[in-house]
């Protein structure tokens, strides 16, 4: 390694602690303030919808409470919280429909919540960043007012994972600290 | 004064005023704010730890709970086992006892560890509060410089505009428009001139238009006159 690569390594790797401790950046092991309470990261984690459409996941975690941040960069960032809810709580009808047509209802009443189909997606899931992505099934539902979010994934044959969630900004969460 | 003390001084002023030469107070400035970010991420990490043990000890201190409060639900079911006849009592309040026990010295380790869990978060929240008004005075700083940069811009331009206008700057733009002026001044002068040397040189029909027109000179009346009587016109 040449001197010169030494130090603009040594550079790259200094972080600015006002512009460099941003949501987006978050990393594993960092902590972060929300809801007057101190979150760890505890993963981080990527959808890759295809040409070039990417959700990043950050996995926060508080005691024994466990949620998930995520960021989807369209015109402009977007970002949400989630919770992760056993399937079996949902309609049991959902389920046998996905198996048998392949696509669960547009519609879904949970804890009175009617939610409405937003998209679909399938892409490639890359748990805490790793080559070997997982193939992935999403069909994303929100209320009418769009305060509330319902996601359906599906990871195998019949294996089904669900979420329930609301839109944050970014200025909710505080006091970004390196781990 | 002996001739090295003289000499000894004037090195020193020299050596002084090559110094401050050298000294370039934004540069400055912005390696004095490098060094605050310095010790900015220095109190970031530290503050990092103290949470992430506030996090920790406060995990602890619920698990130990709830095993506690596992260790009475053993309890009580082994009494209710007992109370069932599914149990031998002695046995199965031998079991019950050491479960409380257990329970009692969870519950205690508990207390303490939430005791401690309190103490890092009270010492976090201090540790937090100093590293916002460290980020808040490099905020400032930092905004202040950017501030002072543009000011120095801006007067460096201004200080070179004033010594152009006080012609400070003679082979300047100042000097440039002065020879510009002087020229167009001569291109004025020659355009009136020729300007009036196009008024003198009136035509004929020129002057027979004026004449027609009104006003006419007693010399032409004159060879008016001749010209009727040549043509026998009275």
């Amino acid at each position: 390694m040449k001197i010169r690569d030494f130090f603009k390594k040594n550079k790259k790797d200094e972080l600015d602690p006002l512009s460099d401790l941003s949501l987006a950046r978050l990393k594993k092991g960092y902590l972060v303030d929300y809801d007057l309470k101190t979150w760890e990261v505890s993963a981080y984690n990527y959808y890759d919808w295809s040409e070039g459409d990417i959700s990043h996941e950050w996995q926060l975690r508080s005691g024994d409470e466990v949620v998930y941040l995520e960021m989807e960069s369209d015109d402009e960032e977007e970002w949400s919280l989630n919770r992760k809810i056993a399937f079996g709580r949902l309609d049991s009808q959902i389920k046998k429909r996905i198996i048998e047509t392949g696509d669960p209802p547009e519609k879904i009443v949970f804890e009175g919540v009617t939610y409405y189909m937003e998209e679909t997606a399938g892409g490639r899931f890359y748990k805490d960043g790793k080559d070997h992505g997982k193939e992935v099934l999403q069909w994303s539902y929100q209320d009418d007012e769009g305060r509330s979010y319902l996601s359906i994934e599906q990871w195998g044959e019949e294996e089904f994972e669900a979420t329930t969630g609301e839109p944050v900004e970014e200025y909710q969460f505080t006091n970004i600290l390196p781990g | 004064m002996s001739i090295f003390q003289r000499i000894f001084k004037v090195t020193q002023s020299e050596t002084h005023a090559l110094i401050d030469k050298l000294e370039d107070p934004i540069r400055m400035t912005e390696q004095g704010i490098r060094d605050l970010k310095k010790d900015l991420q220095q109190a970031m990490t530290s503050l990092a730890e103290v949470k992430s043990m506030a996090i920790r000890t406060r995990r602890d201190a619920d698990n130990k709970k709830k095993l506690a409060a596992d260790y009475e639900r053993k309890a009580m079911m082994l009494l209710q086992k007992m109370q069932n006849g599914e149990f031998d009592p002695a046995d199965a309040e031998r079991l019950a006892s050491q479960a409380l026990n257990q329970k009692e010295q969870l519950a205690a380790e508990a207390a303490q560890l939430a005791q401690e869990a309190e103490r890092h978060e009270q010492m976090a929240n201090q540790l937090q509060a100093n590293v916002n008004k460290i980020k808040s005075t490099v905020t400032t700083y930092e905004n202040d410089l950017l501030t002072l940069k543009a000011r120095s811009r801006t007067a460096a331009a201004t200080k070179k505009i004033n010594q152009q206008i006080a012609r400070v700057d003679s082979s300047g733009t100042i000097a440039m428009l002065e020879k510009m002026r002087s020229r167009v001044e001569e291109d004025e002068s020659l355009a009136t001139a020729y300007g009036e040397m196009a008024t003198a040189d009136k035509s004929v029909d020129d002057e027979i238009n004026a004449a027609l027109s009104g006003g006419s000179t007693p010399s032409t009346s004159q060879s008016l006159l001749e010209l009727k009587q040549k043509m026998g016109i009275t």
